[in-house]
């Protein structure tokens, strides 16, 4: 991390949003990964540490796609129910105004879309939530990532 | 006949103590390990082998370094060779369009702990 992170915040409706943008100091490729890859030793330990035994599903190149689907469940603090969130998450390579490579990861709420779904059991048991974000990672002289997420049941 | 059945236990308990014994200081010290020194081979053997398979899971288990790879292939072989976005891909993408602008819109800048110094976007 090159600098500090700037946060903002919004409320649309009945949703608050949130982003943050900040420069790191490694290739717009890697951070890309860093975001987007979630089969990892360091997020499943992560998901555990804060989420004890939630749900934690990924299943990759849904129907031959680059897309994967995400299922996790999140705790808040009381009384708030814990949430299960259902995400398609998919990436893209894109061209900036400025004509250098940007990389785009979206995660849009999986029961936007008529696709293969896959439930677990228990799921019922569970609050259901959503969350919407997309993370643009620019490259320039140094990385910028940028994420703009949004929690509306929460 | 009581001797001839006693002894074959009185041995397996001898071996059991010196092979729990020959594990290094700090491997196989569980609770179990205790039981098993007060005469439960079977249990020592276990607390043992665990303390082994524990000791040895702990010296090779190098997770920051598999991630590492992890990533390192996403970006050397699952990114060149990703099939094309679908058309629902694009609509994923299309609808999360707004958001950036959004943000620059209405997004009003939180405190910072770090003292950062305010960029011209936000408030």
């Amino acid at each position: 991390m090159q600098s500090g992170v700037d946060k903002f915040l919004w409320t649309e409706d009945n949703n608050i949003l949130g982003g943050f943008s900040c420069n790191v100091d490694i290739s717009a490729e890697k951070m890309l990964a860093d975001v987007y890859e979630l089969s990892t030793y360091g997020r499943s330990g992560n998901h555990k540490k804060r989420y004890g035994d939630l749900p934690r599903l990924i299943r990759k190149n849904v129907d031959g796609s680059r897309s994967l689907h995400y299922t996790n469940g999140v705790s808040f603090p009381s009384p708030m129910q814990d949430r299960i969130l259902y995400s398609w998450n998919s990436w893209m390579e894109d061209c900036g105004e400025d004509g250098k490579k940007i990389f785009v990861v979206g995660i849009v709420p999986l029961d936007r879309f008529q696709c293969t779904k896959e439930r677990f059991e228990g799921a019922d048991k569970f609050a259901k939530g959503e969350t919407t974000a997309i993370y643009l990672h620019h490259r320039r002289d140094h990385a910028d990532s940028m994420q703009v997420d949004s929690y509306p049941d929460c | 006949m009581h001797s001839t059945f006693a002894a074959p236990s009185a041995i397996s308990r001898l071996k059991t103590k010196a092979m729990v014994r020959k594990i290094p200081s700090g491997i196989g010290r569980t609770k179990e390990a205790g039981k098993a020194r007060s005469g439960l081979t079977i249990d020592a053997t276990f607390a043992s082998t665990r303390g082994i398979v524990e000791a040895v899971k702990k010296a090779f288990h190098n997770s920051n370094v598999i991630d590492e790879r992890i990533k390192q292939n996403f970006v050397d072989i699952v990114m060149p060779s990703a099939p094309p976005l679908t058309e629902q891909e694009k609509g994923v993408f299309k609808s999360l369009g707004g958001l950036e602008k959004k943000l620059e819109a209405e997004g009003k800048r939180i405190a910072e702990w770090g003292g950062q110094v305010p960029l011209d976007r936000g408030q």
